[in-house]
């Protein structure tokens, strides 16, 4: 479907598994760069964990075994070689709530940046604005950076976190059901500002809106009880699903 | 489980195959009187506008139908197409008309003999390519709607058969071009019936053929 | 009686038990204001007890602010340390069950029973003699348990989103703790130490027996230098004095020590109120 020099994230038959329970098995995918691919399925197919596969939020829970391998640019992140935080700078993740620190908007976004290398006042002031901008909040907020996060309406927060997940310079972005406490103005804003983020980044996104899918991605995976099911462009299995279950769960014959 | 658009689903498909009925029974009027110089004038053209008003209301709901569920897949592919073959089905009534008024304003209705009796051929052919389009919508059946393009074939050949022995015809009479355009109407509801067999096959299996 | 005069009842039966809890402290406030007002004046508060009954407080108040302070600064650490552990690092299994019982056991500890034992082991084994830091070191025992508690209560309460999007950014463990975690509970642990220091500042028995005898005239030179205390002195005053005077010292000191332990609390309140105007919006 791609080549493999466009395939930014590829899985090799990774199975997740908590205690006994098998979250996900052998799902073997190829996530090309530069675009938007959507995950999509009923509710426990096992979507968010494969996504924190992606950058192994899966091992904050104990009892977590991961089986397979998840290759970003060809290298195995699940090597032992392979260094965790490094890793989460380059993979960055959008959570399904809102969260942005109890800090101000400048120290949300300033955050990351500041973990990772020590900078001038002056730089970081550059670093807030560009991704302020970049997530198109600067309007909104750049006369009120030192209010708390917290004031920000629901769309706003959101779109704070992405600024802060743009300012430590990702490469691929990570979305776990990115709208799905936001009213449809905000989740408008946040659908335009992923088409325009895919031009820079690689974008990964969870939902459970079938037509978010269909507007904002360019590949759709659907997945069922944890396994792959389909994969395909996304105007083609809109159009023309071909596995029964893909075309079932599409027109809501069931999920 | 019933889906909300389902009930928009069936009563678009109530319409589109009532559409058939009608279609159906339009063709068979108006080329049997053709054959038989019957004057059915009134009875078509109240069938064809029938047809037409139909044709919108189809069209409304499918229209009404992806505003409100945003449709994909099967159900997007089989909206779009009855757009298709309500169209296709008026269509149908339209051209069965054009014969009827033609009949009538060139021939007064009266019956316009064809030694070569190519027109009664074509006759039969197409009103079967009619009814088993219509057959092949009621049960979205790819298969069928693929054998249309060899009858198609057939009714191309007759046609332009037809064509040629009229050209070769010394002198021009009332009934000479009133056959000849007959023929062509013939002609282009057997196009329409492709086109039918085309959208039905895209329904099927989200192939897109081409069956001229 | 029918449920409407039952009903009646109970809500007067309530609202009697109310007033009394509510009317205790004003009461007591009045009774010792009564009493203690009218020894409140600069030589009381500036000068120091002259042959028991006489004289002012001054050693008695920087005693006990004294005490109370180098206390938090030994709990405090420790307190916030143990509570970051107990809440980010230590395994759901028995030996952390087994740890969370000392704490509370530490807790309800009779407050006698750690004066006797910083007499025994501060006092005699280590040698640290009857002073300003035996005084703070048991003290700090005894507030450890609460500011434990609190803090460990207002981390655990800190939301895991803020812990998932710090770790989703690259940082640490301990960054995340650091720089998200902790202050995001700052209003909870303050509020921790702060009730911790107001137990403290009102202790009578672990200082009796570690710190001093109540009646110094002199305010500590030194960790090691005996140390007086507000309490102590009370105590001393009322059990051991014969005249008026002593009595009335008692309610004076007593006066001094509820108003700094009422603005203890008080400036609980005010900082809680700050930080939680700040982190909320």
């Amino acid at each position: 479907m791609t080549d493999d020099g466009a395939t930014k994230i590829e899985t090799k038959n990774l199975s997740v598994s908590f205690g006994k329970v098998h979250a996900i098995k052998d799902i073997s995918l190829k996530m090309p760069r530069n675009h938007v691919t959507a995950i999509i399925g009923p509710s426990g197919c096992g979507k968010s964990t494969f996504i924190k596969a992606l950058n192994r939020m899966n091992e904050l829970v104990s009892d977590v075994k991961t089986e397979g391998e998840v290759l970003i640019d060809g290298k195995n992140i699940y090597d032992e070689s392979c260094d965790v935080i490094s890793l989460r700078k380059r993979v960055g993740m959008i959570f399904q709530k809102p969260n942005p620190f109890p800090k101000s908007v400048y120290d949300n976004v300033a955050y990351g940046p500041n973990i990772h290398e020590f900078y001038e006042k002056k730089e970081l002031n550059k670093i807030v604005e560009e991704n302020l901008r970049k997530a198109f909040l600067w309007d909104e907020v750049s006369d009120r950076l030192n209010a708390s996060a917290l004031a920000l309406s629901g769309g706003q927060q959101q779109r704070l976190c992405i600024a802060r997940a743009l300012a430590v310079e990702p490469e691929v972005i990570l979305m776990d059901e990115p709208c799905s406490a936001l009213d449809p103005v905000a989740t408008a804003k946040i659908e335009e500002l992923i088409r325009v983020l895919r031009n820079d980044y690689s974008v990964v996104i969870v939902t459970h809106n079938m037509q978010q899918a269909a507007r904002v991605s360019d590949y759709t995976a659907f997945l069922y009880l944890g396994k792959l099911i389909e994969y395909g462009s996304t105007n083609d299995i809109f159009e023309n699903p071909k596995s029964e279950l893909t075309e079932k769960y599409l027109t809501g014959k069931f999920g | 489980m019933s889906r909300l658009l389902d009930a928009g689903l069936e009563r678009l498909t109530a319409i589109l195959f009532r559409m058939g009925e009608i279609a159906e029974e339009t063709v068979k009027l108006s080329i049997s009187s053709y054959l038989m110089g019957v004057d059915v004038c009134d009875k078509v053209r109240f069938l064809s506008e029938t047809l037409v008003s139909m044709n919108v209301d189809a069209e409304d709901k499918a229209f009404e139908l992806i505003a409100k569920y945003q449709p994909v897949a099967s159900d997007l592919r089989i909206i779009k197409s009855y757009i298709k073959i309500a169209h296709d089905l008026e269509r149908y009534g339209r051209y069965a008309w054009d014969v009827t008024f033609i009949q009538k304003r060139l021939a007064q209705s009266e019956k316009c003999e064809d030694p070569s009796k190519i027109i009664e051929k074509m006759s039969r052919k197409v009103t079967d390519m009619v009814h088993t389009s219509i057959e092949a919508l009621r049960s979205h059946d790819a298969e069928l709607a693929k054998s249309l393009a060899v009858t198609e074939n057939k009714v191309d050949e007759l046609y332009f058969r037809y064509l040629d022995l009229s050209a070769e015809a010394p002198v021009p009479t009332k009934c000479l071009i009133t056959n000849v355009l007959a023929v062509r109407y013939l002609e282009r509801m057997a196009d329409h019936a492709t086109y039918m067999g085309e959208s039905i096959v895209y329904i099927a299996t989200g192939e897109k053929v081409v069956l001229r | 009686m029918n449920p409407r005069q039952t009903e009646k009842a109970a809500k007067v039966g309530l609202w009697l038990s109310a007033i009394i809890t509510i009317i205790i402290l004003p009461v007591i406030v009045a009774w010792i204001m009564i009493n203690g007002i009218q020894m409140i004046n600069l030589d009381f508060l500036t000068g120091s007890p002259y042959k028991f009954e006489y004289g002012g407080i001054f050693p008695q108040m920087v005693g006990s602010l004294y005490l109370t302070c180098v206390c938090t600064l030994i709990a405090a650490p420790l307190g916030l340390a143990s509570a970051i552990y107990l809440a980010e690092y230590a395994p759901n299994n028995k030996i952390t069950r087994i740890v969370r019982f000392f704490i509370e056991t530490l807790a309800g500890m009779p407050s006698i029973v750690l004066g006797l034992f910083g007499l025994e082991f501060l006092v005699h084994y280590l040698k640290l003699r009857t002073s300003l830091l035996s005084g703070s070191l048991a003290l700090a025992f005894m507030i450890l348990p609460w500011i434990i508690r609190a803090s460990e209560e207002a981390i655990k309460t800190v939301p895991n989103d803020y812990k998932d999007a710090s770790l989703a950014l690259g940082a640490t463990k301990w960054e995340t703790i650091t720089r998200v975690v902790v202050p995001a509970s700052i209003p909870g642990i303050l509020t921790g130490i702060l009730l911790g220091m107001g137990k403290a500042i009102g202790e009578t028995a672990v200082v009796m027996l570690t710190a001093g005898s109540g009646l110094e005239t002199f305010i500590p030179s030194g960790l090691q230098s005996p140390t007086a205390s507000l309490p102590l002195y009370i105590y001393k005053l009322a059990t051991q004095g014969h005249t008026s005077e002593a009595m009335s010292r008692a309610f004076g000191a007593s006066l001094v020590l509820i108003a700094l332990f009422m603005s203890m609390s008080a400036g609980a309140l005010v900082i809680r109120n700050y930080y939680m105007k700040k982190l909320r919006a």
